[in-house]
């Protein structure tokens, strides 16, 4: 009987696993032995001489890797806290009910589905710190604003919060749909007890919420590390090299200098850091499950 | 349920028919018997000239021509062939970028030689293109030139009247030009009096006139030749501190294309761009303006800098082409005839009287008088300035070009010393050019 | 005076939210505006004077031999690719929530870590390798790749895994095969996981744009979001061409959006993704 249950079991994967291994993982495989080659330059395009680890030596001993693998660090980080902030708090007061709830939401989804040239054109012109209408607004108390996407200071941050913006639909669904999971009557007795709309946030709504925000926390841990349309759309990775992340140099690397093998190893490294950081975020996330 | 079920079945057999139809096979391959096929930027694409070209180029030839235009700017384009060409593409033509990166993409064994070929056509190339011929080490010659393009300076004839400045004149200096655009800067109107993009070869323009090589002897990077420097700081004076054109960390803000910057955004008396530029200065539909422009040749850089950009357009053809000799047929036709419809200046070493009237005649007609075929021959050809490339070439030029913008740019927004970025483009290029050998 | 109070407030709170869903709307108003104007006042302000309003680019668009091709060939792209996605990954979903067999939680965690791979290293490898397969050039290259998609394996994981097992237990003594039970009671069961995966896909493989641009080189097999970068013009992109562009591809996103909403959210509350 096992023995038939775990051959229903193989037939069942075996579609997806079967179109999994020819179209996805063979290039995965591929990439990662490329990072073994010696394809750095015009000449060496289909070389496959086999270089050991010197792509990844080269990597690790150049500045620009660690510089932007920081880029890249910084830019996940402000992404995964705005989009989590503002997702989860986007969802609360969108599940209150008031007049025209039901268009107000679809304007809060649109960004997700516009394009990120749009969205980069419309955000050039609103953060420009010349003629914009956001510095305008600072300059009206006196200060002058920030550069915004043009300082190198705050590039990167800037990048990270636009490109939350534009996920933000995604976050406000998923948590919109775990907040009608909540009864009722908790608030009604959240209610009778008198709590505020604070109190009912931090004792009712957090808790039930906690399962739904660590789904979408390893989500958007993932997600964030895929930057390469949000910055290339925004910065272009510049002022400079201030908002350069591994993505565009990965990118830049492979496709405007032909040096396929030092980008194949930049992503290889890169990958085994997502990888790490996600199991420890694992591991965190299950000693905490205990505790409570 | 069921009916959803039901519905999408049927969609499926509906899409799957279209599927199977449509999509891959190109149709044209049927219909006609002799094609080729090329790929181009996407801009071609928008131009009524290129499509005329093409007519007529099948009307002459009975072959039709298949484009394959590439979504996207020019880098995309630059990256795109680059891949489709090592993946083994069999397009025929390739118009490449020119010479940034002709001398990779050879190495890299893309394209064929075509000595044989244009002789065998009866073409003396070294003669009709002079040193616009792009012959690599070993003799060969793996692209023809098909157009120049000549940089000059555009003035905006309004502002000068009003500020009753006279319009400029070659032969000229850059110290004239500073000199000029002061007179013509009026922050109150929002008046620039020069304007320069904070990009190459604009950051260090008279270096590049003065023929500083970009390499040393030994095949290092020359960045740190002290002539590199001096105007890498003078484009900084000019714009952060004499405020005759933007301020650089405004440029990086905008982080705009050059039609913005000179026919939107601001008030520009003075700019100086290649001679493509013609075409939106003459378009009042896509960018209606409400002032005349003139040219004027590029000023000199002194002594030894008597000289013009210029960047060339090569046409080349793919190592694995499916249809060599339409290809050829092709390549050589585009090299004659292409810059008559285009509207531009032909890369031959010398141009008649025939050729000036051929290439600006357009122009000229398009700009409804605000330039004549003789203003833009005298100024933009018969300047008596010499010749110099406007691009980075040669080992790893991509990443050169690349990390001097980078650092530079950092440099004049006040983020690191002059001295500091010129060590990291050395540092850095070096590196791009051990890492490419 | 206390229900006056909280009317007063309820209409602040209307107001705040109108406002905040402006301002979320805001790039698609932009988007909107410059694609009626000429390229040379493309990045005016949203009201500012001296702006000509034209129809030009919506002409310009329309009137493209290959603008119909692109449509169709997204829709059939959109369509085919979650066709076989929902099939193949149905079954793989079945087989993992509720088969026992050796590996599955070794294979899982492995598909997990190919997630996490990001798609630039694997660019050149995919076109050399689909070239060899012939693939390249078709829309078989975006279909084919896109259908085992490992994210909503996950998803739809996660949702059977919640379907309580006395239903299982029920049908099994029954002696109903694997793919009755998956037919007659998950399948039904499901819809709002299935909805989720099917808008979800439809979102991301319509706004798919480095595929697409890298895989297929004919103009007419084109996919929508790259071909719009078809609309350039001397020294950049033609921006309200590609604005008006972006409109009109729109429109199929914003219509399924609209109309499917609530079912949506629903499929959402019920699939797996809330944890």
């Amino acid at each position: 009987m096992k023995s038939v249950e775990a051959a229903a079991g193989y037939l069942l994967i075996a579609p997806f696993m079967l179109m999994f291994a020819v179209f996805k993982l063979y290039p995965m495989l591929y990439g990662i032995a490329v990072g073994f080659w010696d394809r750095n330059s015009e000449m060496k395009l289909l070389d496959t001489t086999f270089v050991g680890l010197s792509n990844y030596i080269t990597v690790l001993k150049s500045a620009s890797f660690w510089e932007a693998f920081a880029h890249s660090i910084v830019f996940s980080v402000i992404y995964i806290v705005f989009l989590m902030v503002f997702g989860f708090l986007a969802a609360v007061l969108l599940n209150r009910k008031f007049w025209g709830r039901t268009a107000v939401r679809t304007c809060f989804y649109i960004p997700y589905v516009t394009n990120m040239i749009a969205v980069g054109i419309v955000f050039k012109y609103l953060l420009n710190p010349v003629r914009g209408p956001v510095n305008a607004i600072f300059r009206l108390f006196g200060a002058s604003g920030p550069g915004w996407l043009s300082s190198p200071v705050m590039a990167l941050p800037t990048a990270a919060v636009i490109a939350g913006w534009a996920a933000l639909a995604f976050h406000i669904i998923t948590c919109l749909a775990a907040l009608q999971d909540i009864p009722a009557d908790m608030y009604e007795v959240a209610d009778i007890e008198g709590a505020g709309f604070w109190q009912k946030l931090r004792y009712i709504v957090l808790p039930y919420l906690t399962p739904t925000l660590f789904m979408l926390l390893t989500i958007t841990l993932i997600n964030s590390f895929r930057n390469y349309t949000a910055i290339a759309g925004l910065t272009g990775g510049g002022p400079g090299t201030s908002s350069k992340v591994v993505s565009v140099l990965i990118y830049d690397d492979a496709f405007n200098f032909l040096a396929f093998s030092r980008a194949s190893a930049e992503g290889v490294i890169f990958t085994i850091f997502i990888i790490i950081v996600n199991r420890l975020f694992t591991k965190a996330r299950s000693i905490w499950e205990s505790r409570n | 349920m069921k009916r959803i079920v039901l519905v999408s079945i049927a969609m499926l057999i509906a899409v799957s028919s279209v599927f199977a139809m449509g999509g891959g096979e190109t149709s044209a391959a049927s219909e006609y018997d002799r094609i080729v096929t090329t790929t181009v930027t996407a801009t071609y694409l928008n131009e009524t000239w290129f499509n005329t070209m093409n007519a007529d180029f099948e009307k002459e030839t009975g072959i039709h021509v298949v484009v394959q235009p590439v979504p996207g700017d020019e880098d995309e384009y630059k990256a795109k062939i680059n891949i489709d060409l090592m993946g083994g593409s069999d397009v025929d033509v390739v118009e490449t970028l020119g010479p940034k990166d002709y001398s990779r993409q050879v190495s890299a064994g893309f394209f064929m030689p075509l000595n044989d070929a244009v002789e065998a056509a009866g073409i003396d190339p070294y003669a009709l293109y002079g040193a616009n011929l792009p012959v690599e080490k070993d003799g060969n010659y793996y692209a023809l030139p098909f157009k120049q393009e000549m940089y000059c300076i555009f003035y905006n004839k309004a502002i000068f009247d009003e500020a009753g400045v006279p319009y400029p004149e070659g032969p000229w200096t850059w110290d004239e030009y500073v000199e000029t655009a002061e007179k013509l800067t009026d922050p109150k109107k929002g008046i620039y009096g020069s304007f320069m993009n904070a990009d190459l070869p604009w950051m260090y323009m008279p270096a590049q006139q003065l023929a500083v090589p970009f390499y040393k002897e030994d095949g290092s990077c020359n960045f740190d030749d002290p002539v590199f420097k001096e105007y890498a700081e003078w484009f900084k004076y000019i714009s952060n501190d004499l405020g005759i054109q933007p301020s650089v960390a405004e440029l990086e803000a905008e982080n705009a294309n050059w039609n913005y910057y000179a026919l939107e955004g601001y008030r520009l008396a003075m700019f100086p761009q290649g001679n493509w530029f013609t075409r939106l200065l003459n378009s009042q539909e896509d960018y209606p303006k409400d002032w005349n422009y003139g040219v004027a040749p590029l000023p000199s850089a002194g002594e030894g800098g008597n000289n013009n950009l210029v960047s060339l357009g090569y046409v080349a053809i793919n190592k694995n082409a499916a249809h060599p000799e339409e290809a050829l047929t092709y390549a050589l036709w585009i090299a004659e005839n292409q810059w008559k419809y285009e509207g531009g200046i032909p890369a031959f070493a010398t141009m008649s009287e025939e050729d000036q009237q051929l290439a600006f005649g357009s122009i000229a007609e398009a700009s409804h008088g605000q330039v004549t075929v003789d203003d833009l021959y005298q100024n933009l050809v018969n300047t008596g300035l010499g010749s110099v490339s406007s691009d980075i070439v040669g080992t790893a030029a991509a990443e050169y070009y690349n990390i001097v913008k980078e650092e530079l740019s950092s440099y004049n927004m006040n983020l690191q010393d002059i001295d500091t970025a010129i060590s990291n483009i050395v540092t850095r290029v070096n590196e791009a050019i051990a890492n490419a050998e | 005076m206390g229900i006056k109070k909280l009317k007063r407030k309820d209409i602040v709170f209307t107001a705040v939210m109108w406002l905040l869903a402006l301002m979320m709307l805001y790039p698609f108003i932009m988007m909107v505006a410059i694609s009626f104007r000429p390229s040379g006042q493309a990045y005016q302000p949203l009201f500012s004077s001296g702006i000509i309003h034209t129809l030009r680019s919506y002409k310009q668009v329309l009137s493209h031999p290959n603008f119909f091709d692109w449509y169709r060939n997204t829709v059939v792209t959109v369509v085919v690719t979650i066709f076989i996605r929902l099939v193949i990954t149905i079954l793989a979903a079945y087989s993992f929530s509720r088969l026992k067999f050796k590996g599955k939680g070794l294979i899982l965690a492995f598909l997990v870590a190919t997630m996490m791979v990001p798609g630039e290293t694997t660019m050149v490898p995919r076109y050399l390798y689909f070239k060899q397969i012939g693939i390249l050039n078709t829309l078989w290259s975006i279909v084919l790749p896109e259908a085992s998609e490992v994210f909503y394996l996950i998803l739809l994981i996660e949702f059977f895994s919640s379907i309580p097992g006395d239903f299982t237990e029920a049908a099994t003594i029954d002696g109903a095969g694997h793919l009755i039970i998956l037919f007659r009671i998950f399948i039904p069961l499901s819809g709002p996981a299935i909805a989720t995966t099917v808008l979800f896909s439809f979102i991301n493989i319509w706004n798919n744009y480095l595929d697409p641009y890298l895989f297929i080189n004919n103009i007419e097999t084109q996919l929508i979001t790259p071909a719009l970068q078809f609309f350039q013009e001397q020294g950049g992109a033609n921006m309200p061409v590609q604005m008006a562009g972006s409109a009109l591809a729109l429109i199929p996103v914003i219509v399924l959006f609209v109309f499917t909403q609530k079912y949506f959210v629903q499929g959402v509350a019920s699939s797996g993704i809330k944890g």
